[in-house]
This record gives C-alpha cells, structure tokens and sequence, in this order.
C-alpha cells in the first residue's frame, strides 16, 4: 500500500473503484451507515433502526429501504440469528441421549429433541447416531427461540451427498428470490435439488457440472446481492454456463424428498 | 512532557510538516480487506498503519465469562514489534492493556450488545507501523470495522488527538510532536449524537487550552468521521452511469 495523497480536511471523492462489482449495475437503494438519520420519527419502522430525537436513525450497516408509512435497513452483512419458523440447514455437531445439537452458522447451537422425529420411535435407549451421527447434513425448522437465543428444532431431513455453500446468510432472501424466483430459476435451469436454508447454509445435489455452475450462480447473487436486476442477470449466466450440460428433472430418493 | 522544546516544533504557524495548528496527516480508510474475518478495516492515518479485525457475534469461550443479558465485547490492541524504531517486545503490556481497555469502553457505548445475549464479538487491533495517535487511530478503524461486520451499533466511533506544542494548541500530533511536546489529549467522539467516549490527557493544560483542544479535537473527529462512512459506502459502490 503506496502512502495516500488525499488531503485529510476534505473527504475523498469516491471514484469507481474495482471491487468486482461490475460498472453497469445499480444499486437498490441507498447505502447507509449506522447513526445515519433515515427519517423523521411516527410511521412504521422495521429491525435495524432506532428512535434518537426526532430523528430515526440505522442502527447497522445496509441497505434503506423506504415504503410508505414504513422504514427499515436491510443489512449487508451479520450473522444469522434463529428465528420462529425458519427452515435451517445444520450440521449435527453433538449427539446425546435425548437428541441432537445442531450447528447453525450462528453465535447459537440449536437443538433437536428425540420426540420431534418424524418417525417417532419410542424405543428406550434406541441409539440416536443410528438416525443422525456427527457431521450429517440436516435441515431442520426452528420452531421455538428463548430469550438468551436458545432455539429448538423439529422435522429433521437428512441431506446426503451433494455439498453445501455457506453464505452471509443476510443474502439468502436474494437467493430465494420474491415469491421463490431465485430459487425456482436456479432449480429448473439447473436440474439440481437446492436447499436453502435461512442461516445461509445452502445443499446442493445433481450431476457435478451442474452443481458447480449452480454454486458459481449462488456466489455471484450474493456478490452482486445489493444490485438491481439481479433475477435476469442470473438466467443469463445459467443459461451461458449451463450450455451443452444436461439437465435432467431431479431425481427424488423418496417421496419425502419434495425439494 | 517538559516544558518547551529545545528545537521549535512550530515556526510561523506552521508545523515541522508543513500543516497548519488544526490539520489533520492524510488518511486512508479501506473496509473489508480481509477474507477470513467477519468483518475488518485498514486504515493509514500520517504514518500510522493499523488493521483490524472484527470476529463475532459468536460463541463465547470460556463459558463463565458469558453474560446471559448481553454480548461480551473483547478488544486487543497489538503493536508489532516492528511498528515502532526500537524493537518492541512482542506480546501485551501495560501499556496495551489500558489501550484495550479504554477502546473497549468506548465501543460498548455504541454496540447493540443486548442483540446477542451469551455470545461474544471480538475485535483486534495490529498496529503494523506506529506514528504516534495510535489508539486513536485504532479505535477509528475498530468502529469502521464492526459495522462492516453487519454488527448492529448506534454511531460509528471517530477518533482524533489534540495537544498542547510550545505552548500551542494543535490537532492530532505526530511522533515529533509527541515526544516534545506538552501535552497530549485523545479523545474518541460521536459527532451525531455529540458524545464524548474516551478522552485521556497526559500533560498541563489551563483551562481555556483544555478548552480549545476539545474544539480542535471535536472538529477532527468529525473530519475523520466522514472519512469513515465514506469507506465504509465505497466498499458496495457501484459506478454511477
């Protein structure tokens, strides 16, 4: 790093800089930074933001959103917090004697009873690694988070081979897209079977050309996640990279399997 | 700090590097420059050279320091050994530990810690070359460095020194300076919400001086203030067709 130039008591200009982010994009919305006043207080505000005065101001780095009558920052970046209904992707990292503690991306484990199985089986002393063992791939809904973040799972799917990217999981609404967009244009163009879950742990399986198109695909929506026009970009490429590739319907391994 | 120095630090006005009493040494942000962190900061402020790192929110260990109400922040500031002309010996010193003690003291204001109950944020501070103003330098970039972190936080935390040189007021005082001067006052300040989160001083002060360093020092920190949202914004900056 060569010595700045810049004259401190002016503050630089921001001139195009290469951060891979290509020149002709857009971006969504203004970018804020915390402590940046967003609004004027009454109406709605959404997560990230705080009342100082008059004033409403972000409460994180990101992205504003501005609707009528309601405000709100979109993060671009932080980690996953659990949340009430969320379908997750974990890696079993411990097994005892009643259940499964899950590792999730986050500053917090969740943990999966025996009970909430969907093939309960109440056999006592069954051995649990049986079902689930270490390091297994699972995806889970979060269906109860305490006050210190202390969140329990249910409804356990096992996800075997393929292989998973980890995301911010701040992105992972772009990865889904609105109304499932996202993810429909990545499946159908694809033939994979994707998984995504909220925590930014995303399973893919299919034919390994496919796959790794399809995580080049995932990379690039979470680079360029704050831009506008994203969705067509996106076929683009798919339809660029995905030439002379086959692309089959998944094959689902059971009945269960309706991803 | 003596009194006057015997070599004078300041000949009409002007500085022995040619700035005025309240100008600040050139500085460069850059946010985001390492890979493996959540989230990090590189900044160049005259000849001090500092990166910082932000990991967390995450899982805090050992598990008798977590806070049930809230997360645990941790900060180290770490001078290289070669920062400095005399070899420094490596590891934490008194010195360090009241640098990462006072930084600390000044995030915790404007971190949303009770977002991340048990958990911890670490943030660590390498200061690879040192020019004197290096806590603040380094508070500087730790705050631009937890919100490039997505950390939720109120303000981001801008930081400047003044002080007092041959019975002068002047901003942000470099190694010369320092090691002649009077006196020295770091001050880390919220220029938004108006608030002052560290101030040291080290030397004499009449009141009116203590009074016009703060002003000198406020405006800096406001100057520096706006260097930080700016390199925070550059990171996601898409060229304006």
């Amino acid at each position: 790093m060569s010595e700045s130039k810049a004259v401190a008591n002016e503050p630089q200009v921001a001139e195009p800089v290469d951060n891979g982010v290509s020149a002709e994009l857009q971006l969504r919305g203004d970018i804020v930074v915390p402590g940046e006043s967003i609004g004027s207080k009454g109406g709605r505000r959404g997560d990230f933001t705080y009342v100082d005065g008059n004033e409403v101001k972000a409460g994180v780095f990101g992205l504003k959103e501005a609707k009528e009558n309601s405000i709100s920052v979109i993060p671009l970046a932080g980690k996953y917090m659990p949340k009430e209904g969320d379908m997750v992707v974990g890696v079993v990292s411990d097994v005892n004697r009643n259940g499964w503690l899950i590792s999730i991306n986050a500053p917090y484990e969740t943990y999966m009873n025996r009970e909430r199985r969907r093939d309960r089986d109440d056999d006592e002393g069954f051995d649990l690694r049986r079902l689930y063992k270490e390091g297994d791939i699972v995806s889970v809904k979060i269906f109860s988070v305490d006050e210190v973040k202390s969140s329990y799972a249910e409804g356990p799917r096992k996800l075997v081979g393929g292989r998973i990217v980890i995301l911010n999981a701040k992105k992972i609404p772009r990865v889904i897209g609105s109304k499932k967009s996202m993810l429909a244009l990545l499946r159908d163009k694809s033939g994979c079977r994707v998984v995504v879950g909220q925590n930014g742990i995303i399973w893919i399986d299919g034919p390994e050309k496919n796959m790794e198109v399809v995580v080049e695909a995932i990379l690039k929506i979470e680079h360029e996640s704050h831009t506008k026009g994203l969705t067509d970009r996106i076929s683009d490429f798919l339809d660029e990279n995905m030439k002379g590739l086959e692309v089959k319907a998944p094959t689902f391994r059971s009945d269960r399997d309706d991803y | 700090m003596s009194g006057k120095s015997e070599v004078p630090l300041i000949v009409k006005g002007k500085r022995l590097d040619g700035r005025k009493l309240d100008e600040l040494r050139p500085i460069k942000i850059e946010a985001g420059i390492l890979n493996r962190a959540d989230g990090s900061c590189y900044l160049e402020w005259g000849k001090n050279k500092i990166l910082a790192a932000v990991y967390g929110p995450r899982e805090l260990h050992p598990k008798h320091m977590q806070d049930n109400t809230q997360a645990v922040l941790r900060c180290r500031y770490n001078m290289a050994p070669f920062s400095v002309g005399e070899r420094k010996r490596p590891g934490p010193d008194r010195r360090s530990m009241e640098i990462s003690k006072v930084i600390r003291e000044a995030l915790e204001r404007v971190v949303f810690l009770n977002y991340f109950p048990t958990s911890g944020i670490d943030v660590f501070m390498e200061v690879l070359q040192a020019d004197a103003g290096t806590r603040c330098a380094a508070l500087t970039a730790a705050s631009v460095a937890l919100a490039d972190a997505g950390v939720p936080m109120k303000d981001l935390v801008a930081a400047c020194a003044a002080g007092k040189v041959d019975d002068h007021i002047i901003l942000d005082l470099m190694q010369e300076e320092d090691n002649f001067g009077q006196g020295d006052m770091p001050m880390g300040y919220i220029p938004s919400r108006d608030e002052i989160v560290l101030l040291q001083l080290d030397g004499e002060f009449t009141k009116e001086e203590l009074e016009q360093a703060k002003t000198f020092a406020m405006e800096g920190c406001r100057k520096v203030y706006e260097l930080q949202k700016e390199a925070l914004k550059k990171k996601y900056a898409v060229a304006k067709l």
